[in-house]
This record gives structure tokens, C-alpha cells and sequence, in this order.
């Protein structure tokens, strides 16, 4: 099995916001549903320093798919789970919309769906990873920033970067999330 | 360096704070009144006072469904459940303190349906008094291991909403036996006036722990991590101060500690201190229910984002 994970590169990122764009018109078609944009996943661009010292740190906010997700633990009816290969998903008809998850989740990545009255994040596009595809917000991305794979496969290139020193961002929580960050330089 | 956003919890809101509120109530209530009931068995203000604590339970659990996004399929947790979640934890135990309260209340209502429940009514009572402390606790663990929001993280929580809880139960069982009081004589109204005299005395002794733990937990918080910082500046110095400051610390628990140790049993049950003690009683109920939701309200969630 699989273990999948991403890996943002900010040393390379430009903060297009391509990835943002193709995530919502990806998941729009698949659900049928529109996905506000930036729902699933967005850029937040953050200042940092003092002039005239100063330069942008572009924050990447998605689902961490967690090997411990607080969304899944807390979770009355199972509908929030993980799979075999490490992807947190959520089972919109046994969802009763509790919005435990929504509560529990340190970061801050779930979003309610309006049409389908159930709260609902990245799903690392699932349905075409399933397929052979990358997901929609890694094949969109110019600079190649971002990167999906097989973290228990020491040959991916997801490996290797977390291997080179990419950081899980957020791992402080004790969540152990599977989005990991090669710092700006 | 750790670089964070902070995200103010929107989701959980007003009908989760009457649940809250209305748990913990409705389970102290109880617990007063097998208390009392064992203590002078079957008396009026014991009905009312059980039928009422199975009543606020209810009512509490139906504002949980109605802020269900999907409240048309909550029988989906006893369907499907997911035992980790203290959602399914809570649920079982409120369905097991409606079930036994009602087994408990029954025969004194309707005698004649349900006298055979009578020769139980020990052990419902006792079991569902088990229950309704489980349920009072229950509203404080539910917010108090949501781990992401830090300043509900901690297990000062879960006992405040406890003392807090044990707090509104004595005051509404005192609400509904003063006016009795006020209508009873002879030794009636002795045994009346001292039960409420004995609960006036609780509960500023049981308000005056609250407001040390309430104090405490801020002031931790203050010198917490920076989303609990923010947090507690929301209830001393920012939007929800009034509430905090003025609702909950000065009417909900410093005037009625104030009223019933200066007054309220300084004296025989005259109607003015009656009334007093029901002014009294009311504020605190007002409180629980603002401690709640100022609870609710300030939680935020910190967003480590480098």
C-alpha cells in the first residue's frame, strides 16, 4: 500500500495561484457541486521582516492528511476516515454534520459545503490519483512546486525531498501530517 | 521560530451553548432530586423538580440535533458508531439519563401507567443520578480535548463546567421550591425554607470555587500559548467582556454570592428574601448559559503556518 504525501517547495513557489484554481475547477466537475475557490486549498501571502528588510512567505493551507487526524478521531459516525493508502476522505452520506471536525482540525482545512450541507477538504484528488493522474493542484503548478507521491517509497521524489529536509509544517500538534514544506531560502 | 495564524472557531454557537448549558443542568437537577426524594421521599417540589431535570436534558439534546447540518440522520450514531468520538460517549450517556430519569419521573406523575416502575425507582434513580453527573461532565470533556482550540485544551475545563454545571442545578432547584415556600405553613414550610436555605448556602460556597477556577483558568490562559492569549483578551478586554465581565462575573456569580451570604441567610424565609432568592437563582441560570457561550465564542485556533 501506498502511503501518499505532498511536498511544497517555497524555495520555488510564486504564488500563482494555479494550483488553487485548478483544485476548484477539478473538484467542481468531479462532485458536481461548485467548490468555492480557494475552499480546499489556498495561498495565504504573508509578510515577513522589516523594511527594508522584508520579502513574502506564501502559505500553503490544505488538508495535512495526517497519520493521526484529530477530524477522524473525533468523528461520531466514521464518516470522516482513512483509507489504505493514508488519504483522508470524508463519506458524505453518513456524514450528520456535526462540525466536530471542523472544530478539532488544527488546520483550519475544512470548509462546509453549501450544496451538500457536510463539511469537506482536499481529497489529494483521489479519483484521478486512482486513475494514474497527479492531483489537479500538482499537474497545474508551472514551477513544479508542488509535488505528490509515495512516502514509503524511498525512490519518489516526495521522499527524497523530506529526506533532503522538508518539514512537516504544523507537526507540533502531534498529528503527524503527510504535507511537508521545503523552507523559502 | 514559529510563524501562526489565528482562526476564530465559527461552527459551534448558540445552540451548542444551550445544550451545554442545559446538560449540565438538567443532570445536577436530577442529582438533587434523588437526593431529596431518598431524603423525604415523594414530595411535590421533588416531582416537579425531576420531571423538570429530564425535561432541560431533552430540550438540550433537540438544540444538539437541530444544529445538525444533517439532524435527519443523527440515528446515524447509534447506526454506525464511531467509539473513539465523545460525541458517541455523550450520546449513550444522554440516552441512558433521559431513559432512566423518565423510568424515575414516571410513576410519580402517572401513578396508575406507570406505578410499576415504583419498587425500581432506587435504582433508576440512582443509576440515572450516575448518568446525569456523566452528562455534566461530558459537556466540558467534549469541548475540553478538542486539542486544535487551546484554550478549551485544558482539564481546568471539564471541572469548571462541572462546578458550574452543580451551580445553575442548585439554583433552579431552589427557583422551583421557593414558591412553595411562600404558600406552605407550619412545619411544611420549615422543611421547605431549610432546603432552600441549605442550597442558597452551596451554592455560594460551590460559586465561590467557580469564581477561582474561572480566575485561574483565564490567567493560565493569559500566560498561554498565543491563541489562548487571545482567547482570554476577547473575555477581559475585548468583544465579549460585557458578557464575560459584567454577565457572568458580576450579576452571575459575585452579586448572588454577595446576595446570599449578606441577606438571603441572614433571616427567616420572609417573601421579600424569597424573592430575593429567586432574583438570585435566576442570575446564576443567566450566567451558566453566558459561560457557555462566551466558552464557544472565543475559541480560536491556532494555524502554525511556518
Amino acid at each position: 500500500m501506498a502511503r501518499y504525501g505532498m511536498v511544497i517547495d517555497l524555495r520555488t513557489c510564486i504564488g500563482c495561484g494555479a494550483c488553487v484554481v485548478a483544485c476548484t475547477e477539478e473538484n467542481s466537475l468531479h462532485l458536481g457541486v461548485e467548490v468555492p475557490l480557494g475552499a480546499r486549498t489556498h495561498i495565504e501571502n504573508i509578510e515577513i521582516g522589516r523594511f527594508p528588510s522584508v520579502h513574502w512567505y506564501f502559505y500553503h493551507s490544505i488538508c495535512r492528511h495526517c497519520e493521526d487526524p484529530p477530524c477522524v478521531h473525533v468523528c461520531p459516525t466514521g464518516a470522516s476516515y482513512k483509507t489504505e493508502d493514508g488519504v483522508v476522505l470524508i463519506d458524505y452520506d453518513r456524514c450528520i454534520g456535526c462540525k466536530y471536525c471542523m472544530v478539532a482540525c488544527p488546520y483550519d482545512a475544512r470548509y462546509m459545503n453549501e450544496q451538500l450541507s457536510t463539511p469537506d477538504k482536499c481529497t489529494f484528488c483521489i479519483h484521478r490519483v486512482r486513475e494514474g493522474l497527479e492531483p489537479a493542484c500538482v499537474a497545474a503548478c508551472p514551477t513544479h512546486s508542488r509535488v505528490f507521491g509515495d512516502l514509503d517509497d524511498p525512490g519518489s521524489e516526495v521522499s527524497r525531498l523530506v529526506a533532503r529536509g522538508a518539514v512537516p509544517v504544523g507537526a507540533s500538534h502531534g498529528t503527524r501530517p503527510k504535507v511537508y514544506v521545503v523552507p523559502p531560502e | 521560530m514559529e510563524g501562526i495564524l489565528l482562526v476564530n472557531q465559527e461552527w459551534w454557537g448558540s445552540l451548542v451553548a444551550l445544550y451545554l448549558f442545559l446538560g449540565g443542568l438538567g443532570g445536577s437537577v436530577f442529582i438533587l432530586a434523588y437526593y431529596y426524594w431518598r431524603r423525604y421521599g415523594e414530595k411535590p417540589e421533588v416531582r416537579l423538580n425531576a420531571l423538570v431535570s429530564v425535561a432541560a436534558v431533552a430540550v438540550g439534546v433537540l438544540m444538539l440535533i437541530l444544529d445538525l447540518e444533517h439532524p435527519e440522520r443523527a440515528f446515524l450514531v447509534y447506526l454506525s458508531p464511531h467509539p473513539a468520538s465523545w460525541i458517541v460517549v455523550g450520546t449513550f450517556l444522554l440516552t441512558a439519563f433521559i431513559l432512566l430519569g423518565a423510568a424515575f419521573t414516571a410513576p410519580m406523575l402517572l401513578p396508575r401507567l406507570f406505578g410499576w416502575l415504583r419498587p425500581l425507582m432506587r435504582w433508576t434513580g440512582l443509576l440515572g443520578a450516575a448518568a446525569g453527573a456523566g452528562v455534566a461532565v461530558y459537556t466540558g470533556i467534549l469541548i475540553g480535548v478538542v486539542e486544535s482550540v487551546s484554550f478549551w485544551h485544558t482539564p481546568l475545563l471539564p471541572v469548571l463546567f462541572l462546578v458550574s454545571a452543580f451551580s445553575t442545578g442548585l439554583s433552579l432547584y431552589s427557583l422551583l421550591t421557593l414558591p412553595r415556600v411562600l404558600g406552605a405553613s407550619g412545619e411544611e414550610r420549615e422543611r421547605l425554607a431549610g432546603i432552600c436555605h441549605g442550597l442558597a448556602f452551596t451554592d455560594g460556597l460551590v460559586m465561590g470555587f467557580e469564581v477561582f477556577l474561572l480566575l485561574l483558568w483565564v490567567m493560565f490562559s493569559l500566560y498561554g500559548p498565543p491563541a489562548a492569549r487571545a482567547s482570554a483578551e476577547m473575555l477581559v478586554a475585548g468583544p465579549l467582556a460585557p458578557l464575560f465581565l459584567g454577565g457572568l462575573l458580576a450579576l452571575g456569580l459575585l452579586l448572588p454570592i454577595a446576595l446570599i451570604f449578606g441577606y438571603e441567610l441572614r433571616g427567616g424565609p420572609t417573601p421579600a428574601r424569597v424573592y430575593l432568592a429567586m432574583l438570585c437563582a435566576l442570575l446564576v441560570l443567566v450566567g451558566g448559559l453566558i459561560l457557555r457561550y462566551v466558552v464557544l465564542r472565543a475559541g480560536i485556533i491556532q494555524v502554525v503556518v511556518f
